[in-house]
């Protein structure tokens, strides 16, 4: 048995363990190959048993094995080759193309002579093993890595964690820091809410109780706001005007592009625009009202604030007083017209009064006096219509009721006109302090003023009914009874631009009318401490109203008056017109009385003085009121009366509207007559004074 | 225990170190990394010394190759290094990602190729000395106490002597220390002096 087949001998119970297991001799040379091995290698053990190893695997020989190897064929200690430092010591390949990997011991083992060693290679295959342990080491580190990760991932959240923590300490002091003094701002809000409040509540007040309307206008004119007073001017409510119309609506046309031009300036230049302006507003029923407006700037802002007062009433009595200041100056004129063309016209009715009684009125001459006497008289109604619009005329008053007299003068105003009257007189009219002559001529003014304005057949509405007058109405009359009397026609109206004119003197707007109608009545109604005023609209008609002061004495019985034609005595006259002293003078004659002349009161007076001395008094005297450069009548009564307290004086003059003319008695004088006057109503003077009626 | 001779001492570290330098020849050449091995001490010590010398220096676990021997002096060798410096120097020696603590059985096995590399250096020295043949056991690897690896102590009389040698390797810039420990039975260190006295007479 060689050396081979007992190394196959002692080993071959190693074919059986699944290891691969190989003998070498020091030379290199396989003794023993196991089945194993033969597996793994594909080498069958009579391929390489007997045979040099590094035939079929070279690398043995290198001198990191032969340096190991060689203390184990010296009887040396076990060598291992791990599978980490080697891989394999007997490459192998494995099904999957892989090599297998492999931990190898080598031991000494005694060799067969007793004196050597072989190397019993053992090994191991720890493919599966590695394998699972790389597997395990991929778990490891990945989970290790995700641990760190974890970690790193737990660090930064605990940073970020502490950082959060610091931050919302930070924040949450920050926080209370801001919630107090957020609750500071509050309370301080609080206060400035309340005090805005208040503020807003003091001037929301004000605003709304100036009593005067305001609105707060937008740079277009929209109407921001408006209190309480806006909406009764303009008949709309809050609701109607805020924020939907514009200032420029409630504005009449005529007025309209010139507050516009002034919203638009001021917004421009402050000072550019008008602060205060008047203009007229229509409301929401079609009213006209005049308005004083006051305009101001917000300041910083494009909004202004704007006051509007109601001067309707006001303008009324503007105008009102207007009218008669005008009248005033233009009735001067007329009064002095008026007594010059009385003397003219006392002298041409007296002479041709005195002509009719000479003249047989079967002559022609006589019709052409009468015609005469009938022109002079006309006149004398033009001149007292003159005076009784001149300023300063008193009516010659009594206490009357005027509902007759209302009556009468209209029917005889529309005497053969196709118009008729409709009365609506309350019975129980309040009496009046009034001039028949004068409230009867204003009667008949108001209603041929109707029965013209109306072209053609009419109704004229007449109505008289007592009212009372408050305190501050915006009639310029004192408060108290009037008796009110108006006078309405359903003509075309007066145009707006008249109705300012329709009482100025001479004006007309009638072919007909000589202009002093509505004045006259104006200035007769003036004197009665009356009013007259109108209301008129276009296409509808015109309404004239005459308030008069009701009186509180009752109405006289009327006695019938004497008429004494002649007389007898001896009679002063007075006048410094000496056509008056030749037709008086004429006309007293005729009438059976003596007379004397003077020009003034200083003659006056010495002729009468000297009369008294001489025994031969005069019984009466007729004294002219007006001496232009001397004593007048008002100074010579008095001194006749010192002369001679039982003295007879008639007072004369073209004046007839003169204070005195209407309290002649106030003054010393027994009788009054207005120039011009004819024989007759002279003699009634005469014989009523001289009888001392 | 009784005072060493010096010359022993000298002695034991030369034959200990031609064994290092063949064992760090052998480890260059196998992972073409430059292995340097010192030996900067070696101590005689008794059981319970061994215990208190790895006490100080933190060693109650360790990660340890042994190998034991049998013949004209009896004993064990163990290099032991502390766990993680027993990973670190295989993840070096092997070129893996260094900071894998663990020890599995594929890292113990190449600790044991290294272990076995560096017994078998001394020992191969030792046994030169002795001209004996020695026979070994199969290099084990282990994870312990240092008491329970050598499975001594001072209670056993006469207590065993204990060779420790320091071991420095140095690769890749990484320094790892670990310790050879030879554990001789009664009477073989004994052996072991008397050999070396016997080559002081040969020369």
């Amino acid at each position: 048995m060689n050396e081979i087949e007992r190394a196959e001998k002692e080993f071959s119970i190693l074919d059986h363990v699944p290891m691969g297991v190989f003998v070498l001799r020091s030379d290199f040379v396989v003794l023993f190959w196991n089945k194993c091995l033969e597996v793994w290698t594909g080498i069958q053990r009579n391929q390489i048993v007997g045979k040099n190893i590094t035939l079929h695997f070279p690398h043995i020989s290198d001198h990191k094995y032969s340096i190991r190897l060689y203390d184990i064929f010296k009887g040396g200690p076990p060598t291992i080759f791990s599978s980490q430092l080697h891989k394999y010591i007997i490459p192998s390949l494995l099904t999957n193309g892989k090599f297998r990997i492999q931990h190898t011991n080598v031991t000494s083992v005694r060799a067969s002579d007793g004196d050597s060693f072989y190397a019993l290679f053992t090994i191991q295959d720890v493919t599966d093993l590695t394998h699972r342990i790389q597997g395990y080491r991929t778990m490891r580190d990945q989970a290790l890595a995700e641990l760190k990760e974890r970690r790193q991932v737990e660090e930064k959240l605990r940073e970020a964690h502490e950082k959060l923590e610091l931050r919302i300490k930070e924040r949450t002091a920050d926080i209370i820091s801001v919630n107090n003094q957020f609750q500071e701002e509050i309370i301080e809000r609080k206060r400035a809410e309340q005090a805005l409040r208040e503020s807003e509540e003091k001037y929301r007040t004000i605003f709304e109780n100036t009593g005067t309307a305001i609105a707060i206008i937008e740079e277009d004119t929209t109407i921001f706001l408006i209190n309480t007073d806006f909406e009764k001017l303009s008949g709309y409510s809050r609701e109607e005007i805020e924020n939907k119309k514009s200032l420029i609506d409630f504005i009449v046309k005529d007025d309209a592009d010139r507050i516009r031009g002034y919203h638009d300036m001021r917004r421009i230049n402050t000072d550019s625009a008008p602060r205060n302006f008047e203009f007229r507003l229509v409301d929401k029923y079609d009213n006209v009202k005049d308005i004083f407006a006051t305009v101001q700037l917000f300041p910083e802002t494009k909004r202004s604030v704007a006051s509007f007062l109601d001067i309707t009433d006001r303008k009324k009595m503007e105008n009102e007083l207007l009218r008669a200041q005008k009248l005033e100056s233009v009735g001067v004129l007329a009064g002095g017209i008026a007594h010059d063309f009385n003397n003219l016209l006392t002298a041409i009715i007296g002479n041709t009064s005195l002509a009719l009684m000479l003249t047989d009125p079967a002559q022609e001459i006589f019709k052409q006096l009468a015609e005469i006497e009938k022109a002079a008289v006309r006149a004398k109604d033009l001149t007292q219509q003159l005076l009784t619009f001149s300023r300063g005329g008193a009516p010659l008053k009594k206490t009357i009721s005027i509902a007759e007299l209302i009556r009468d003068s209209a029917q005889f105003a529309l005497r053969g006109s196709k118009s008729a009257c409709e009365f609506s007189v309350l019975p129980d009219l309040w009496p009046v302090e009034a001039d028949e002559g004068q409230i009867s001529q204003v009667i008949n003014n108001l209603v041929i003023n109707a029965h013209q304005a109306m072209p053609g057949i009419g109704t004229i509405q007449v109505a008289a009914e007592n009212v009372k007058i408050p305190e501050k109405s915006f009639l310029p009359l004192k408060a108290g009874e009037y008796v009110k009397i108006s006078v309405k026609d359903h003509g075309m109206g007066i145009p707006e631009e008249n109705i300012q004119r329709i009482f100025d003197p001479y004006f007309t707007t009638r072919d007909r009318g000589n202009g002093f109608g509505l004045s006259t009545s104006y200035s007769i109604v003036k004197n009665h401490n009356g009013h007259i005023t109108l209301e008129s609209r276009l296409g509808i008609g015109t309404t004239f109203y005459v308030y008069l002061p009701a009186s509180p004495k009752d109405v006289p019985i009327k006695k019938k008056q004497k008429r004494p034609i002649t007389g007898q005595g001896k009679i002063l006259v007075m006048d410094d017109e000496e056509i008056i002293r030749t037709v008086l003078g004429k006309m007293l004659g005729r009438l059976g009385y003596a007379v004397e002349f003077a020009r003034d009161g200083e003659e006056a007076v010495r002729i009468y003085k000297n009369a008294q001395e001489s025994g031969q008094p005069f019984d009466a005297a007729i004294i002219d009121l007006t001496i232009p450069g001397a004593m007048g009548g008002k100074e010579t009564i008095k001194k006749l009366s010192e002369i001679d307290p039982g003295v007879r004086a008639i007072v004369s003059s073209g004046y007839s509207n003169d204070p005195i003319m209407a309290e002649f008695r106030k003054y010393g004088f027994c009788g009054v007559v207005s120039k011009p006057y004819t024989i007759g109503e002279l003699s009634q003077i005469l014989y009523r004074t001289l009888e001392k009626i | 225990m009784s005072q060493i001779d010096p010359f022993y001492i000298d002695t034991l570290r030369e034959l200990i170190n031609i064994g290092v330098g063949r064992a760090a020849g052998i480890l260059n050449e196998m992972t073409n990394f430059r292995v340097l091995l010192q030996v900067p001490f070696i101590k005689v010590l008794s059981p319970s010394s061994l215990k208190k010398e790895m006490e100080d220096l933190g060693r109650h676990e360790v990660a340890a190759v042994r190998l034991g021997f049998k013949g004209p002096f009896s004993g064990s060798a163990a290099l032991v290094f502390p766990p993680d410096s027993a990973s670190k120097l295989v993840a070096v020696l092997t070129g893996e990602e260094p900071g894998t603590p663990d020890l599995d059985s594929v890292r113990a096995g190449t600790l044991s190729e290294v272990g076995n590399i560096v017994l078998n250096g001394v020992m191969g020295s030792m046994g030169n000395i002795l001209n004996q043949h020695i026979s070994y056991s199969l290099p084990a690897y282990v994870e312990d106490t240092v008491e329970n690896l050598l499975s001594v102590s001072d209670h056993i009389i006469p207590p065993p002597t204990i060779l420790l040698v320091r071991v420095r390797f140095t690769i890749q810039q990484l320094l790892v220390e670990g310790d050879i420990i030879l554990l001789f039975e009664v009477g073989s260190f004994d052996s072991l002096l008397s050999a070396i006295d016997g080559i002081r007479a040969d020369n």
